[in-house]
């Protein structure tokens, strides 16, 4: 199950960023090792929807953004520790919809 | 109306960020199963095309192997007709008219000749005579398809998408919700006396497609033939 679900119209650009203190305490910080890919509802992998990626501190950022109206997209983030070089993943459900936005 | 359409009524009703995408599809996915085991659809319909092999009775369907027509979503045949390979006038074999057990009995283990019967055991086709050569060999059946891509429709999204709706809330509610009541209410919207299924049925049967019934007397006159008319030595 998704950590958690975004819709957003096709037009607009998101910037996501995801903490991974509580998965990776032995770590003060996320390495650039790590990863934010993107697969649509195919299960077939879709670059153009991840942006720039960064990382803050424990948190790991990325541009969500474009996406065809209609379409599902599993975005995977997962954050590899500075010290500890654990993987943790983080899923995020992206719906780009240009009509069905509205209160979840 | 598209994939994604029918995706968000479902969520709509179930939960929009409550109910995981995995079961969505799940639910999506059995309602359309559940639609297609009820009868034979014409979307449902298809043929291939392949050739047999010297000296081999049987056939896999189902599996990608030598001898084998790589079928995996089989349903049930329909059908079957050969040819020589420099020929191209298809004839037709008996098919699905008898059981294994009577084509046993009607040839020796080891007689070969060009395909005149042909039956399905299991997820196998099985040829009497055995074939004494290439032939080629089209055979048309009935299959198990999936839902579309979010962005496409099919027949069944167009046309009738309520169908897969209220299919997929009936396994939501007996599997995901487990209230039962609820899953009978969704049950008879789709299997009752003027449920999305009897809508589906007529158009199936205005459509022309329905299961194919052949009657062939056992015994007496009728009696099923070894040999084609046009082999049979009438003067022996």
């Amino acid at each position: 199950m998704a950590h958690e679900v975004i819709e957003k119209h096709p037009n607009v650009e998101i910037l996501h960023s995801v903490d991974f203190t509580d998965e990776l305490p032995d770590d003060s910080s996320v390495s650039n090792g790590s990863t934010v890919t993107a697969i649509d509802s195919n299960g077939d992998p879709v670059a153009s929807v991840i942006g720039a990626v960064s990382q803050s501190g424990m948190n790991l950022r990325a541009v969500l953004q474009g996406g065809v109206d209609g379409e599902d997209y599993l975005i995977t983030f997962t954050g590899r520790g500075t010290t500890s070089t654990r993987d943790s993943v983080k899923l995020i459900e992206l719906r780009v919809r240009s009509k069905l936005l509205g209160t979840l | 109306m598209l994939m994604h359409e029918i995706k968000d009524i479902v969520r709509e009703y179930a939960g929009k960020t409550g109910m995981p995408t995995a079961m969505l599809d799940l639910s999506l996915q059995n309602g359309r199963l559940n639609i297609e085991k009820y009868q034979n659809f014409w979307w449902m319909s298809s043929d291939i095309d392949f050739q047999t092999s010297n000296g081999v009775r049987s056939y896999s369907i189902t599996e990608f192997v030598t001898d084998g027509l790589n079928i995996p979503d089989f349903k049930d045949g329909r059908d079957l007709k050969y040819k020589e390979v420099n020929r191209n006038d298809w004839q037709p074999v008996d098919y699905g008219t008898q059981l294994k057990e009577y084509y046993d009995s009607l040839y020796y283990e080891d007689q070969e000749g060009p395909p005149e019967h042909a039956i399905v055991e299991d997820t196998n086709l099985f040829f009497y005579p055995i074939p004494d050569g290439i032939y080629d060999l089209r055979f048309y059946y009935w299959r198990y398809t999936t839902n579309p891509a979010n962005q496409d429709e099919d027949d069944v999204t167009k046309f009738f998408p309520m169908a897969l709706v209220y299919a997929s809330y009936k396994w939501i509610h007996e599997v995901y919700l487990k209230d039962q009541q609820g899953a009978i209410y969704w049950n008879g919207l789709l299997y009752g006396k003027e449920g999305e299924l009897v809508k589906m049925r007529r158009e199936n049967f205005k459509r022309g497609w329905k299961d194919k019934v052949n009657f062939q007397p056992s015994t007496g006159p009728g009696r099923g033939s070894r040999k084609r008319v046009d082999r049979m030595q009438i003067y022996r």
